[in-house]
C-alpha cells in the first residue's frame, strides 16, 4: 500500500516538472499555431546556462534561475525574430523545418562547445531524501514540485487578469477578431514566444539538479512535452498541467511495475491512443486537431 | 486571411498545378537531376577513392529514401516524422531473414515492404483525422514505439548490441568486398524511386493525390475518398523506405535500433526534401546531392578540430534554405528557367508552385 502511495505521490511530483517542462510549448502552440521543434534545445540550453552558473558561482540552481530565466527570455526574442517570424506567414511546414534546423545547430553546438560528458551538480543536504509520514521525498524533486505550482497558478491569474492575457486568450480563440479587436498580435507573438522560453529557462533551472544535462538531453524530455501537451490539449494550461501529472504517474507506475524500459512505451502508447480517440486532448479546443493549425 | 476560412478561395490556389501539362517524357528540371547525377558518379568514377565511392553510395541511398518519404510527405501531405520506423523493419525484416533462415537480402526486402506497407497504412488509419502539427507529432510517436520494441525484443532484434551481418563477399546475400555492385544497386534504387514519382505525377492517382492534399473537401466533393488516397500514398512510401532500410542494412552490416530507428534518420528524409523541394521528383534528388556530400565532406574536413561542427553548419544551410527558398532549390531552379524561358519553364514553374500551393 505504500509502496503504491509512494509511487503515486513520486509521480505526480515528477508530472509537475514534466508540466512546467511544456507549458511553454503549449503556450507558443496555442497563440502562434507552431510548433517549436527545437523546444528540447531551449530546454538544453537552460539547463547548461544553470550548470554553467552554478559551478563558476557556487549558487544553488534556484538562485540562479534569476539569470537563467531572462536569459532564456533573449534567447526566445532573437529565435523568434530570426527564425520564426520570416516564417510564420508561410506554409506551416516552413517553421517546422526551420526550427528543425535550429535544433541540428543547437544541439551540435554543444558538442562541439561542451562536448558529450555529462554535467551535473551537486545535491541539496548531500542527497538526504526528506521523509513526511511513511514516504520519502527527493528535496529537488518536491522543491521543483512546488515551484511548478507556484508557475502554473501564476501563469493562469496571468492569463485570467491582465491586459496581456486576455489578449493571449482572444489570440488562442480566434487570431483575426483578436487582430480587428486591436489586439497586436504580431507583437503578441514575439511576447508568448519569448515567454514560453523563459518557461523553459525555469523548467531547465529545476531539472538539472534531477537529472544532468548532455547535447542530446532535449531530444527525451522534448518527446515527454509533446505527449504532455497533446495530452492536456495544445494550447491549454491546465491541460498541460494534467497531462504532465498523468504521465508522471504513468512513468512512475510502470517503471516500478512493469520495466524502466518500457515507461517510455507506455506513454507513447497513450499519445497515440488520445490521438486516435480524443484528438483534442482532455482539454484543448474542440476541432482544433481536425481542421490543422496555420492552414 | 480569409483563405484560410474558405476551402473554395483556396480551390482556385490549386488550380495551376492540377491542369499542368507534361511537356514530353522529360521535363528540364528533370534533366538537369539526371545531369548532376551523371556528373556525381563520374566524380566520383575519376576520383576513384574508397572515400568518394562511400559518400557517392550514400549520396543516392539517401537520394532514394527521400523520393519514398516524399511520396508520403511531399505529394500526399501526409508528414511523417516516423519513417524510421519503416527504415528499420525493412533493414531488420531481411536481415533476420537472413541470419535466422539463409533468405537473401533480395527476398528479404521483399518480404519487408509488406509489412512497412502495412504499418504504415496502419498508421494513417489510425490518425486519419489529424492535420498538421498533430500529425507529425503521432508519427513521431509510432517511430519511438517501434524503436523502443525494438531496442527491447532482444531475441528478435538483439537489442541494443544489435545485429551484424557477417562480412562473407556473396551475390546470393547480397554482400560485396568491392564497392561497384553497392553503387549500381543504390543507384537502381534511386532511379526506380525517381521513375515511381514522376510516374505518379502524371497519373490519375497522382492527380487525386494532389488534390486531397490541397483541399479535401474539395477532393471529396469531386469524388475522390480522401481516406483510401492518403493510405495508398503512406502504405507505398512506407514499402519503398524499407527496401531502402534493406539495401542500408546490406551495405553498413550492421544494425542498432538507437541508430536505425532513431528520430533523426526520419528528420534526415524530412530536411532532405525540404531542403531539395517539397513534393516534386527532382526535390528529393537535389537535396539530397547537395546535403548527403555536404555533412560527409565537412564531416571529414572538420572532424580533426571538433565533432559535430558539420552538423552545425548543416543545421545552419538548412534553416537559410528553408526560409529563403521556401520551395526548396528545385523550386529555386525551376524559378530561374522560368526566367529565361519563360515557355519551357512553364512546367519547372508548376513544380515551383507545387510547394507555394501546399499549405
Amino acid at each position: 500500500m505504500s509502496t503504491i502511495l509512494q509511487l503515486l505521490v513520486s509521480g505526480i511530483m515528477l508530472g509537475g516538472i514534466y508540466a512546467v517542462m511544456s507549458i511553454g510549448l503549449t503556450l507558443i502552440f496555442g497563440v502562434l499555431k507552431i510548433v517549436n521543434f527545437a523546444h528540447g534545445e531551449f530546454l538544453m540550453l537552460a539547463m547548461y546556462a544553470a550548470w554553467a552558473i552554478v559551478s563558476a558561482t557556487g549558487m544553488t540552481t534556484y538562485t540562479a534561475m534569476a539569470v537563467v530565466t531572462p536569459l532564456l527570455f533573449c534567447f526566445g526574442l532573437l529565435v523568434y525574430l530570426v527564425i520564426v517570424r520570416p516564417g510564420i506567414e508561410k506554409p506551416h511546414l516552413v517553421v517546422v523545418f526551420a526550427t528543425m534546423g535550429l535544433s541540428i545547430a543547437m544541439q551540435n553546438l554543444a558538442l562541439v562547445a561542451m562536448t558529450a560528458d555529462l554535467r551535473d551538480v551537486a545535491p541539496l543536504f548531500g542527497g538526504t531524501p526528506i521523509k513526511f509520514g511513511p514516504l520519502y521525498f527527493r528535496v529537488e524533486l518536491l522543491l521543483g514540485f512546488l515551484i511548478s505550482i507556484a508557475i502554473t497558478l501564476a501563469l493562469m491569474i496571468f492569463v485570467k487578469r491582465t491586459y496581456i492575457g486576455k489578449a493571449i486568450r482572444a489570440t488562442v480563440q480566434d487570431r483575426d477578431a483578436a487582430m480587428l479587436m486591436g489586439i497586436n498580435v504580431p507583437r503578441l507573438f514575439l511576447l508568448t514566444f519569448a515567454g514560453g522560453s523563459a518557461l523553459v529557462g525555469i523548467a531547465g533551472c529545476i531539472m538539472l539538479p534531477l537529472y544532468s544535462t548532455f547535447p542530446t538531453v532535449g531530444l527525451n524530455f522534448v518527446l515527454i512535452a509533446y505527449v504532455v501537451v497533446v495530452l492536456g490539449g495544445m494550447g491549454s494550461m491546465e491541460g498541460a498541467f494534467l497531462g504532465g501529472i498523468c504521465i508522471g504517474i504513468v512513468q512512475s507506475l510502470s517503471g516500478y511495475y512493469v520495466a524502466p524500459a518500457y515507461g517510455q512505451m507506455f506513454y507513447f502508447l497513450i499519445f497515440l491512443l488520445v490521438m486516435i480517440f480524443r484528438p483534442n486532448g482532455l482539454l484543448g479546443q474542440r476541432g482544433a486537431a481536425m481542421v490543422g493549425i496555420n492552414e | 486571411m480569409i483563405a484560410e476560412r474558405f476551402p473554395a478561395v483556396r480551390g482556385v490556389e490549386a488550380i495551376p498545378f492540377s491542369i499542368a501539362p507534361r511537356r514530353g517524357a522529360v521535363s528540364i528540371i528533370e534533366m538537369v537531376v539526371l545531369a548532376s547525377c551523371i556528373i556525381a558518379v563520374i566524380a566520383a568514377l575519376a576520383l576513384s577513392n574508397r572515400y568518394a565511392v562511400d559518400i557517392m553510395i550514400r549520396t543516392f541511398l539517401w537520394a532514394g529514401l527521400a523520393l519514398a518519404w516524399n511520396i508520403a510527405g511531399g505529394y500526399a501531405g501526409l508528414i511523417s516524422f516516423g519513417h524510421a520506423a519503416f527504415f528499420g523493419i525493412g533493414a531488420y525484416t531481411s536481415t533476420i531473414l537472413l541470419l535466422n533462415f539463409g533468405v537473401p537480402p533480395w527476398f528479404g526486402m521483399l518480404a519487408g515492404a509488406p509489412i512497412a506497407a502495412c504499418a504504415g497504412a496502419l498508421l494513417t488509419q489510425a490518425c486519419a483525422r489529424l492535420r498538421g502539427p498533430f500529425f507529425i507529432l503521432s508519427t513521431l510517436a509510432a517511430g519511438e514505439v517501434i524503436r523502443i520494441a525494438a531496442l527491447n525484443w532482444r531475441s528478435l532484434t538483439g537489442g541494443a548490441e544489435g545485429l551484424e551481418i557477417p562480412p562473407v563477399p556473396n551475390l546470393v546475400d547480397m554482400v560485396f568486398r568491392s564497392q561497384w555492385p553497392y553503387v549500381t544497386i543504390v543507384v537502381a534504387y534511386m532511379l526506380a524511386m525517381f521513375a515511381l514519382s514522376a510516374w505518379i505525377e502524371q497519373t490519375r492517382y497522382g492527380y487525386y493525390l494532389f488534390a486531397t492534399r490541397d483541399d479535401e473537401d474539395g477532393a471529396s466533393a469531386i469524388g475522390i475518398n480522401p481516406s483510401h488516397t492518403r493510405t495508398a500514398a503512406m502504405a507505398l512510401s512506407a514499402a519503398m523506405t524499407a527496401i531502402g532500410g534493406t539495401l542500408f542494412a546490406q551495405y553498413f552490416l550492421y544494425l542498432d535500433p538507437t541508430h536505425v530507428i532513431s528520430p533523426d534518420i526520419s528528420f534526415q528524409f524530412a530536411l532532405i526534401c525540404a531542403v531539395g523541394g517539397l513534393g516534386t521528383a527532382s526535390g528529393p534528388v537535389f537535396g539530397a546531392l547537395i546535403i548527403v556530400p555536404l555533412s560527409e565532406l565537412l564531416r571529414g574536413l572538420l572532424s580533426q578540430s571538433t565533432s559535430g561542427l558539420h552538423l552545425v553548419i548543416y543545421g545552419i544551410v538548412v534553416i537559410i534554405v528553408i526560409l529563403y527558398f521556401p520551395s526548396g532549390i528545385s523550386g529555386a531552379i525551376g524559378r530561374a528557367v522560368s526566367r529565361v524561358s519563360p515557355a519551357g519553364g512553364f512546367a519547372a514553374r508548376v513544380q515551383a508552385r507545387k510547394y507555394d500551393a501546399q499549405a
